[in-house]
């Protein structure tokens, strides 16, 4: 079994444990996540599809006959994804997800309890969703000579619509510039490029990157600017005017950005209207859209179409 | 001769014996202030700190000493290495391994096991109420331990000597 997958059975109480330990034999590398809802069946779903966990952890398509979570199941889990230290993990469940061992990021959902329009915490859990981490070193292969040429790492928006690989793309990226000795820093406001578990990266981001996460990107860009003397910052998804204002300060002080942004075409890009202004003499080099050539976990290939200003 | 010998040993072990049995009570009050210490240190922990439990329970174990720390050691051990147990089972399997040098009595026990039932489920207010009453019950578990050992402490290095010196006089 998948060393990094088998974290998640030390979440999970003993009942659940023998199950999923057999289920997750069965489904390998093709689990993407595990859904776990109150009075509801246990499901995966894989690469392959959805299945209902039964008693015995096999999997089936129907969810007749499936194990049915109990509310002391979903606290079980909730209190252990938590480390047993709820009020310690308060500001990841205000965003709505806590990071577990193993870079998986488990989604909370239920009632929410509501302060200043601002959700503050949950009073009761319904669902736990653990999104199974998943790192693919060597799916930048393709780009990574475009963006970092000899002397120059080239300012660079990777561009793909959603689920198109973007953030398995980028982390390679960041692995890839910075174990080559380019002081690095990423800012991460949904803590899905470096998952952050007790202050240690859980995934391979390179030796000489630093990460804030979960701060807002506009925060976090300006935080890393002024603090980190970064060579290249790194970011997933501009998508306020306020992310793009917060890149736009970075072009012309000698730090090169990589970011990410959803879209299908250079052309779509480039007419956002929160990212027109990036574009120019001193923005973005070069957009490159990603193409997802292969399927398949592990085995995923992304082809490129560069486009250079 | 012997018999002066054999008169003073007894008086000394029946001494001894009545230090033992008032001992438990100062170790009683010791470790209840040991205790409410570390609550202390643990209101710290979650409120100024927010680190998890296993930490501060680590640093409690490193920060009391004999039963005390024994006991916060275990739990310690037990939450990191299994992260869905059942706090309120750990904490009444902590107190139960320790229970020969805890020299709690049956209502110190279960002010902490009643601590543990909500334990590490609720947010930074809700543990901090619940270590301000376990807090609270503590202090006046110490102050009627206190009172305890006041008047036991005299009565059983008393009934030990005592004791001893009618054994001395039954035996010559």
């Amino acid at each position: 079994m998948n060393m990094r997958i088998a974290e998640i059975l030390g979440y999970v109480p003993d009942n659940l444990r023998v199950m999923l330990r057999k289920t997750f034999e069965l489904t390998g590398d093709t689990l993407q996540e595990i859904r776990i809802r109150c009075g509801l069946p246990l499901i995966v779903n894989t690469s392959h599809g959805s299945f209902a966990v039964l008693p015995n952890g096999e999997i089936s398509p129907a969810v007749g006959g499936a194990y049915i979570i109990k509310s002391s199941d979903l606290k079980r889990v909730f209190q252990a994804i938590c480390e047993n230290s709820v009020y310690a993990y308060a500001e990841d469940i205000k965003q709505g997800f806590v990071t577990i061992r193993g870079g998986h990021r488990v989604g909370i959902t239920g009632r929410a309890s509501v302060c200043s329009g601002r959700v503050e915490s949950f009073r009761e859990i319904s669902s736990l969703n653990i999104r199974v981490a998943r790192e693919v070193v060597g799916a930048a292969n393709n780009i990574v000579d475009s963006i970092i040429t000899p002397g120059k790492v080239k300012n660079t928006l990777l561009v793909a619509p959603p689920m198109g690989g973007k953030t398995t793309v980028l982390r390679d990226l960041a692995r890839q510039i910075s174990d080559q000795g380019i002081k690095t820093s990423i800012a991460d406001d949904r803590g899905e490029l470096a998952c952050i578990y007790k202050g240690i990266p859980q995934n391979n981001v390179g030796v000489q990157t630093d990460v804030i996460e979960n701060a807002s990107k506009a925060e976090a860009v300006i935080m890393l600017l002024r603090s980190m003397s970064p060579q290249v910052i790194i970011t997933d998804e501009i998508s306020t005017a306020k992310d793009a204002e917060s890149i736009s300060q970075c072009f012309g002080t000698g730090v090169t950005v990589v970011a990410t942004t959803h879209g299908d075409n250079a052309e779509d890009v480039r007419a956002r209207p929160i990212l027109k202004d990036l574009f120019g003499s001193m923005g973005f080099e070069q957009i490159i859209v990603l193409r997802k050539e292969g399927v398949g976990l592990n085995t995923e290939i992304f082809g490129t179409v560069s486009e250079v200003n | 001769m012997i018999k002066l010998i054999t008169g003073a040993v007894v008086l000394a072990g029946c001494a001894a014996l009545g230090m033992f049995f008032a001992s438990g009570f100062r170790r009683r009050v010791q470790q209840l202030v040991e205790l409410e210490n570390v609550f202390a240190q643990l209101e710290f922990d979650i409120d100024y700190l927010s680190i998890p439990l296993d930490e501060s329970f680590e640093k409690a174990a490193k920060n009391s000493c004999g039963a005390i720390s024994e006991m916060f050691l275990y739990i310690t051990d037990r939450l990191r290495k299994n992260r869905c147990c059942d706090m309120q089972m750990v904490w009444k399997r902590a107190i139960d391994r320790s229970k020969d040098d805890l020299f709690l009595s049956d209502d110190d026990k279960r002010i902490l096991t009643d601590f543990s039932k909500t334990l590490g489920s609720g947010n930074k207010e809700k543990e901090k109420n619940n270590i301000k009453m376990t807090l609270m019950r503590l202090k006046l578990a110490e102050d009627e331990a206190r009172t305890a050992a006041e008047c036991n402490v005299k009565m059983y290095r008393g009934l030990g000597i005592l004791t001893g010196v009618f054994i001395v006089i039954v035996l010559i």
